[in-house]
């Protein structure tokens, strides 16, 4: 048992000697006269023979007060039954505040529990600290016992490090504040183990292992992705498991896209999953610059989410739903316009962050493309089937020549070109494709002309220029060895090196590939028109794929019309933020923490414009809010720790009962003259 | 003193019996009532001859007669401190049995002393006899001051060494005397008197009604005894004072001094008409 107002015990100090001196105080008797004491003498004598505890029983009146005196101030000292073991040497407190953890439990969201959690954990570790003499020493005063606090979601921040001050600990836990992010525990665990064993330098005067090791103690509900593989250097990583709600219904995903041949019609497609253990129905509607339609809502009905994977050790992927428990829902709606899209589930549940997701539709653009080649009927027969606005063929020595007509103020005037075995002077701002070419300057080099026929040997399937682009049975039989610098990306490699490679540098957005088409297989396939149509519409496409998967925590790509130097951001919590682009007009905002549209403001021409960007959560892990304990991890490295309790068995109720109960008995015994 | 006046009419009715009844001369003596003959002897006074009987006999019989003595009752009554106590009054019920019982021997030609008594014998009214004499008793009475501290063993030796007569000597007192009441006692069995004893206690000394912490003083010596007030104190004092009562009734019984115990709850007019009567005191 513990107390949480030591200065109770003042009280004592002040109180129980001022009864005592009550008692040593003589008793005004009132004064009574009567024919004879005679009879009164002999029956005080009587009775004190008799009674041979007399001086005992006489100070039962006194005993019964000291304890309800005692019950009284134990009462107000608010006792609490110590249910969780003392912290003793070092504490790292680790705290979730990932999307998950705003789900909303039987009171607060469990991020709320897990603070509560901790700063109880603190307290019980200040009155460890101090022992039952604490109250003698000041606040914040050195104790033993020292704690760091950090918070973490897909990124982990030191909210304290190691202090002994426990009030300072109390103040930073309460400030913690939630984010949407996804849960990624690695970073956290880095930053405790830096903090726990700083790195030293080893002499011989240095004592080797002087720190202790320290407790690291996890509030969390569980759904971290890369909890299973949370190993500490030393010791075990104590969960304690925050939460018991699973009732969810989240959207997993919202795409929406502009229809490549009709840009007027944009698609979006939706998926929703049911995490409940009961399957539910859910309507879905979707919002167009907050307006709604009634073709727009839907109904879905979703059954039970199945509990095998909650249960698997080790499991770190989000439970798989059950058989019917994810839907994916489509519409096709017509927008001449950009606009902002929201869809919204309208069941009430315990997360409310995943029953919303927004997407921007921009406004329906082409691209102009440039074509800089000597005669190339391949490229012309592929860019004739897609949808652009304008695509003009011209030489190498017209590129050279045209001087304003192409590059104005040092960037390009369209949105892509092709350079076609061949390769400008000096390449401004822009996108380029160059087939069989290099940019000019050093980033890219050709070490040595291929000669052999030779295959893709891999390529990056998940990459929107490589989306849907099968390569095998292509055949190269000519190109050129790419030496590609260190921040290129490879996308399809060869046996020789890189046979395409993505680079940017000073806003030159460049795609490098190092045959050329005529001198492959490539052009015979259907995956070749796709391939100009992934890399013209991500080159020239403005970032239209990335701007929709942009979730909490990601950093947002900003680009902004040339001429703008400095603009804000206002985030979907109030919060603003300066935003200054870099010459090639992009800029990145880091501090996407919460889930909804962040609006870029800036003044273009004298027009004030707005640009809007959606952050979403659709994760399923994250969404998935089922808590997981030590237990169901079973992970070797992770122990399940006991929730902190200590605030809420508060007994002093308890104590004030038996001081009435005691009271009542010492008024009975008052009364009933039972003593002298 | 209209209850005094009262009590005569009360006290008529007893004077039909008669007062000390048992209590006949042993001499023959010159009153009227005729008790016996015997022989004519030389030297018998010829006054006494039954004439009648000679004529009749020519016998010589001396007539007898029974001789009648006055009584000497002496009432001893407290006047100390702790009998200025009390509701009802603890003195003036005692003084109104006094005055019951003076009155009583007064009418039957009886001689009365009345002696108030503290530490010592404070007031006296020696050897009143005649019934026109209850105004000075009453009066008498009435003047008798309470007050003092209570010394019955020296008042008694004091009294059996001026008294040496026969009669019934009655004490009425509430015995409450720190000094006890053995000595005293003893003194007046020395002399050959009939004992009469009536302890006389106010209902507050019988069931005290206190409470609380108390600082009980004594009226008579200022003596203090503190005390607070419980169950078990006040089943001592009770049982004490059962077992004070009982002691001074047995010692009484054992000596053949007639004991009286009485609460002043008890109208003094039904004590004297009946419990007197059933004591013995009175017929």
């Amino acid at each position: 048992m513990s107390f949480l107002n030591l200065w109770a015990l003042w009280i004592a100090a002040a109180v129980i000697p001022a009864l005592l001196i009550l008692y040593f105080l003589k008793l005004r008797r009132r004064e009574q006269r009567i024919s004879s004491t005679l009879l009164w003498k002999r029956a005080l004598h009587d009775l004190q023979v008799n009674a041979p505890f007399q001086r005992l029983r006489k100070s039962l009146l006194l005993l019964l007060q000291l304890l309800v005196l005692a019950a009284a101030i134990l009462a107000l000292a608010r006792p609490i039954v110590e249910t969780s073991a003392a912290p003793e040497g070092r504490l790292v407190i680790l705290i979730d505040r990932s999307a998950s953890m705003n789900t909303v439990e039987s009171d607060g969201t469990r991020l709320d529990e897990a603070k509560e959690q901790a700063v109880r954990l603190v307290r019980v570790l200040d009155r460890r600290g101090g022992g039952w003499l604490s109250f003698l020493r000041l606040r914040g005063a050195q104790a033993r016992i020292q704690a760091m606090v950090i918070a973490f979601s897909d990124r982990a921040a030191v909210v304290s490090p190691f202090t002994p001050n426990t009030a300072e600990l109390v103040d930073v836990i309460r400030a913690i504040e939630p984010t949407d992010g996804q849960s990624h525990i690695r970073e956290a665990l880095e930053l405790a183990e830096a903090y726990i064993a700083p790195p030293t330098m080893l002499t011989d005067e240095t004592p080797v292992g002087t720190e202790e090791a320290a407790r690291v103690v996890l509030f969390s509900d569980g759904r971290i992705a890369d909890l299973a593989e949370a190993v500490l250097r030393s010791g075990q990583l104590e969960l304690i498991k925050i939460g018991r709600a699973r009732d969810n219904v989240g959207i997993t995903s919202l795409v929406a896209e502009r229809s490549y041949e009709r840009p007027e019609v944009v698609n979006v497609l939706l998926e929703i999953e049911n995490f409940c253990a009961e399957p539910v129905t859910a309507s879905v509607a979707l919002y167009i610059d907050g307006q709604l339609s009634d073709a727009r809502v839907r109904s879905v009905e979703l059954a039970a989410a199945e509990d095998s994977a909650a249960g698997q050790p080790g499991g770190d992927e989000a439970a798989r739903p059950g058989p019917g428990a994810r839907r994916g829902l489509s519409f096709e709606l017509i927008l001449e316009r950009g606009a902002l899209l929201e869809a919204r589930l309208s069941r009430a549940d315990a997360l409310d962050v995943d029953n919303r997701a927004y997407a921007v539709v921009p406004t329906p653009r082409r691209q102009r493309v440039l074509v800089v080649t000597e005669n190339n009927f391949f490229l012309d027969s592929v860019l004739a089937g897609l949808p652009l606005q304008e695509r003009v063929f011209i030489t190498p020595a017209q590129y050279a020549a045209g001087g304003a007509e192409y590059v104005r103020d040092e960037r390009s005037t369209y949105d892509v070109v092709i350079f076609d075995k061949c390769s400008p002077a000096a390449l401004p701002i822009g996108n380029f494709l160059f087939l069989k070419a290099v940019p000019p300057g050093d980033d890219v080099q050709v070490s040595a002309p291929l000669d052999d026929v030779h295959v893709p040997v891999w390529w990056d399937e998940a990459h929107p220029i490589l989306r849907h682009v099968p390569l095998d049975y292509v055949y190269v039989a000519r190109g050129v060895a790419l030496r590609a610098p260190e921040d290129a990306e490879v996308l399809i490699e060869g046996p020789q090196g890189p046979l395409l490679l993505r680079h940017a540098r000073g806003g030159r957005h460049c795609l490098v590939l190092s045959f050329a088409v005529e001198d492959s297989t490539w052009w015979q396939r259907a995956s070749f028109p796709v391939f100009a149509y992934n890399a013209i519409r991500f080159l020239g496409g403005g970032g239209v794929t990335e701007r929709e998967r942009v979730r909490p925590g990601d950093t947002l790509r900003v680009v902004l019309p040339e001429g703008v130097t400095e603009t804000r951001l206002y985030g979907p919590d109030g919060g603003t933020a300066t935003i200054v682009p870099d010459a090639s007009g992009a800029s990145f905002f880091s501090g996407t923490r919460r889930v909804g549209i962040y609006q870029v403001r800036y003044r273009q021409a004298g027009e004030q414009r707005t640009d809007y960007y959606a952050v979403n959560l659709t994760d399923a892990r994250e969404s998935d809010i089922r808590p997981r304990g030590a237990d169901e991890l079973g992970t070797p490295g992770i122990a399940a720790g006991r929730a902190i309790e200590t605030a809420t068995p508060e007994i002093w109720r308890w104590f004030v009962g038996a001081a009435l109960l005691i009271l009542l008995f010492e008024w009975y015994v008052y009364n009933r003259r039972v003593m002298i | 003193m209209a209850r005094l006046e009262q009590l005569e009419i009360l006290s008529r009715r007893i004077f039909i019996g008669r007062m000390k009844g048992e209590r006949r001369s042993k001499r023959r003596g010159e009153s009227v009532e005729f008790a016996d003959y015997r022989n004519y002897v030389v030297g018998d006074d010829l006054r006494f001859l039954d004439w009648n009987i000679y004529a009749r006999l020519e016998r010589l019989l001396l007539k007898l007669f029974l001789e009648e003595e006055d009584l000497n009752v002496s009432v001893l009554f407290d006047t100390s401190g702790s009998m200025d106590w009390g509701d009802p009054h603890k003195g003036l019920y005692v003084k109104r049995v006094a005055a019951a019982l003076a009155y009583i021997g007064l009418v039957n030609y009886d001689r009365i002393s009345l002696y108030g008594y503290s530490s010592r014998l404070v007031q006296e009214m020696a050897g009143v006899r005649g019934r026109r004499l209850i105004g000075q008793v009453v009066t008498f009475l009435r003047r008798s001051a309470l007050g003092g501290t209570s010394d019955f063993g020296a008042v008694a030796r004091h009294f059996a060494l001026r008294h040496r007569g026969k009669g019934v000597v009655i004490i009425l007192s509430d015995f409450l005397d720190k000094g006890g009441f053995q000595d005293g006692l003893r003194y007046l069995l020395s002399r050959d008197v009939d004992l009469y004893v009536i302890q006389v206690l106010a209902p507050d000394e019988i069931e005290p009604p206190l409470a609380g912490d108390l600082k009980l003083r004594d009226v008579e010596d200022d003596d203090t005894t503190e005390i607070s007030i419980s169950q078990p104190l006040l089943k001592a004092y009770q049982s004490g004072l059962q077992a004070y009562c009982a002691g001074l009734r047995d010692y009484c019984t054992r000596r053949g001094i007639t004991y009286l115990f009485t609460s002043t709850r008890v109208p003094f007019d039904t004590l004297v008409i009946s419990y007197l009567r059933q004591r013995g005191l009175l017929r």
